[in-house]
């Protein structure tokens, strides 16, 4: 698939295990901080939306509705940015791998961004004891949670792909990236919901896949409905189109890669 | 996907490389694929390159420096994607390039150990294990758990080596591997590289060192100017290579109708026949050899015969040579032939007329078949048990 075979799927685990380590071990706290960063993030998320600034949801009175709801968007988020933040820097961080050793480069991208579901898997666990100790239902939508997740990493790895192809010959990539997600962040309905954007606002979001995404996961865990297939299939289709011709650029320019790392 | 295991380990097809002049300025359109034709200079580093390598063989690939034998094995690694062309690779591969280590020189020897185990999934209780052999192969000492930047070169190349071979790979891309360190430690290289070639690995070795060529391949390429100028046994690959004059052949001769293969059997008494056209009135002897690759070694001889006369005057002779129980194990042998002119008292050297020999590249070949056995040579002896009181 893609070009490639079963000794890079192989490669591919290793060079995850590899990014988990040096992320998570290499610092004597590591896997302390793995956990609390998400954590202090939506704490600190939920303490200003929720109790400084007092956003309630539509509908609904109490603080913890919208802290779960705010979660259900935001842990996500955070597990999106720190994914695309490790798959833009994955080939420029592994200068000595890409140098010496013989691999597909384009296996670096897909790894860094993998990293990310570490941020997802404390994100839903945090958010789960929530729903239990509100008493808020899990029903039997949630199977579909595995699909968007799927689709979540399939559309960062898309972008990492360029990212990280582009981050080696233009640093400043990396510079500017967590800025933009920020921006991206606020534009996106993550901490407000849809329906409080201007109209014409809301169509150009329909056409964001992050919006896309985060929506997913509120219909399948708040509205316990099913996502728009609609919403999904098209972020599905762009992820394709977008990784086919990433992949594509990074396979032309790899060759150019230890020359400018 | 999963596909029927095939008899070769690494092929690639009519590959070629073109790399973008200034490519710095040009990354953009690279990117972007606007780069095809006309986008701007480009420099050919490999053209219309084709190669087998058949699962369990080295083969190898002799140029010269700037030939394009690094682009090739880098492409071979997926570390270049070919422009045109199709590379295929059946096994996990380990690239021994110019033995960097992995950019980061504050790792101790055993962290970057440790790190390339992980990159190639090493996990669980062999892990240690092969961190011992690390780092009694590469004779660092205590130095192994201090960072590589203390270390000297040759000591970081003893590591660079010890690491990437300290266990069984499938494939070996190899560039100028061998030429780590001191006498001792090259023989180490070398006795390494031939435990793993014989526990079955396959690859390719570049180099401009023709003596590698010969001990590890069997098989060999000459590249020049990015394309390969011939592809054959490694030893015509050597002569080609090294651009070797064969004797001009004019006052005596081996005919062309000499057979290019001789087929005896192991044990039994054999009998080799050959044509020797002798053109002009000299006087003319001829010597015979028997010699066999073995890998990681080299070429031993195992029977090398004087000279013996042939002729004196002008004419078609044949020479018959007789090995009574033929000593060989059955197997693949080089045949070498040497004519020369007999030297008149206080006249030398001895002047060659013709040859047919791998280190000229036309070597014949003798076939010896019979039942294997784990020993090169074999002797017509008995045994026989006597009782004490007869001694």
């Amino acid at each position: 698939m893609f070009g490639f075979t079963r000794y890079d799927f192989r490669l591919l685990i290793n060079l995850f295990k590899m990014n988990l380590r040096d992320r998570y071990l290499g610092s004597s706290l590591g896997s302390f901080w793995a956990v609390s960063n998400p954590l202090f993030m939506l704490a600190l998320y939920t303490y200003i939306f929720g109790f400084v600034f007092k956003v309630r949801l539509p509908g609904s009175e109490t603080t913890l509705a919208y802290v779960i709801w705010l979660i259900t968007g935001y842990g996500p988020w955070i597990a999106t940015t720190e994914a695309l933040m490790g798959a833009a820097s994955s080939v420029v961080g592994a200068a000595g791998l890409v140098k010496n050793l013989a691999f597909k480069t384009e296996l670096l991208p897909i790894a860094g961004a993998l990293v990310g579901a570490v941020n997802l898997a404390v994100s839903l666990f945090f958010l789960f004891v929530l729903f239990v100790w509100a008493g808020t239902p899990v029903t039997a939508h949630v199977v579909l949670l595995p699909l968007v997740m799927l689709l979540q990493f399939f559309w960062i790895i898309a972008l990492g792909m360029w990212l990280s192809a582009i981050a080696v010959f233009v640093r400043d990539v990396l510079q500017i990236l967590p800025t933009l997600l920020t921006a991206i962040m606020f534009m996106t309905p993550i901490f407000y919901p849809f329906d409080s954007m201007p109209a014409i606002i809301q169509r150009v979001s329909l056409a964001n896949p992050f919006y896309q995404i985060a929506d997913a996961y509120r219909s399948i865990l708040i509205a316990h409905e099913f996502p728009s297939a609609v919403g999904l299939g098209f972020v599905g289709v762009l992820s394709w189109v977008i990784f086919h011709f990433g992949l594509a650029a990074f396979r032309r320019a790899k060759g150019s890669f230890d020359s400018a790392i | 996907m999963e596909q029927p295991s095939p008899g070769f380990a690494l092929r690639c097809a009519n590959v070629s490389k073109t790399f973008a002049v200034q490519r710095e300025q040009r990354v953009w359109r690279i990117l972007l694929g606007m780069d095809r034709d006309g986008g701007g200079p480009v420099v050919e580093a490999l053209r219309d390159i084709s190669l087998t390598v058949p699962r369990g063989k080295i083969v190898g690939v002799l140029g010269r420096n700037g030939a394009g034998k690094s682009t090739l094995l880098r492409l071979l690694g997926q570390v270049y994607t070919p422009t045109t062309g199709r590379i295929e690779i059946n096994g996990q591969v380990a690239g021994l390039f110019e033995l960097g280590g992995m950019g980061n020189p504050n790792l101790t020897g055993r962290e970057y150990a440790t790190r390339y185990l992980q990159f190639m999934g090493v996990a669980g209780d062999s892990v240690a294990d092969i961190l011992e052999d690390i780092a009694d192969f590469s004779e660092l000492g205590d130095a192994f758990d201090q960072r590589i930047r203390t270390y000297s070169s040759g000591m970081a190349s003893r590591l660079y080596f010890a690491v990437a071979t300290a266990y069984q790979h499938e494939i070996y891309l190899i560039d100028e591997l061998l030429s780590v360190g001191d006498e001792h430690f090259q023989a180490k290289c070398w006795r390494r590289m031939r435990e793993r070639l014989l526990g079955g690995a396959s690859g390719v070795l570049v180099t401009h060192d023709w003596t590698a060529i010969v001990k590890l391949c069997e098989q060999a390429c000459v590249i020049d100017e990015g394309r390969f100028s011939f592809v054959g046994s490694s030893d015509s690959a050597v002569v080609r290579y090294l651009d070797l004059r064969v004797p001009p052949a004019e006052a005596a001769r081996f005919p062309d109708t000499i057979p290019t293969e001789f087929v005896l059997r192991s044990g039994e008494d054999s009998v080799i026949r050959l044509p020797v056209e002798v053109l002009d009135d000299v006087a003319v002897d001829l010597a015979i050899s028997v010699e066999m690759l073995r890998i990681g070694v080299g070429w031993e001889i195992v029977i090398l015969s004087e000279y013996y006369p042939v002729a004196d005057t002008a004419g078609n002779y044949t020479v018959e040579f007789r090995i009574p129980a033929l000593p060989l194990a059955p197997g693949k042998y080089s045949l070498n032939l040497f004519l020369a002119q007999r030297p008149l008292p206080g006249m030398r050297p001895k002047a060659g007329l013709d040859c047919r020999s791998w280190t000229y590249g036309n070597g014949l070949t003798l076939r010896v078949e019979g039942k294997p056995f784990p020993a090169a040579v074999t002797l017509p002896f008995t045994v026989r048990p006597i009782p004490a009181e007869a001694v």
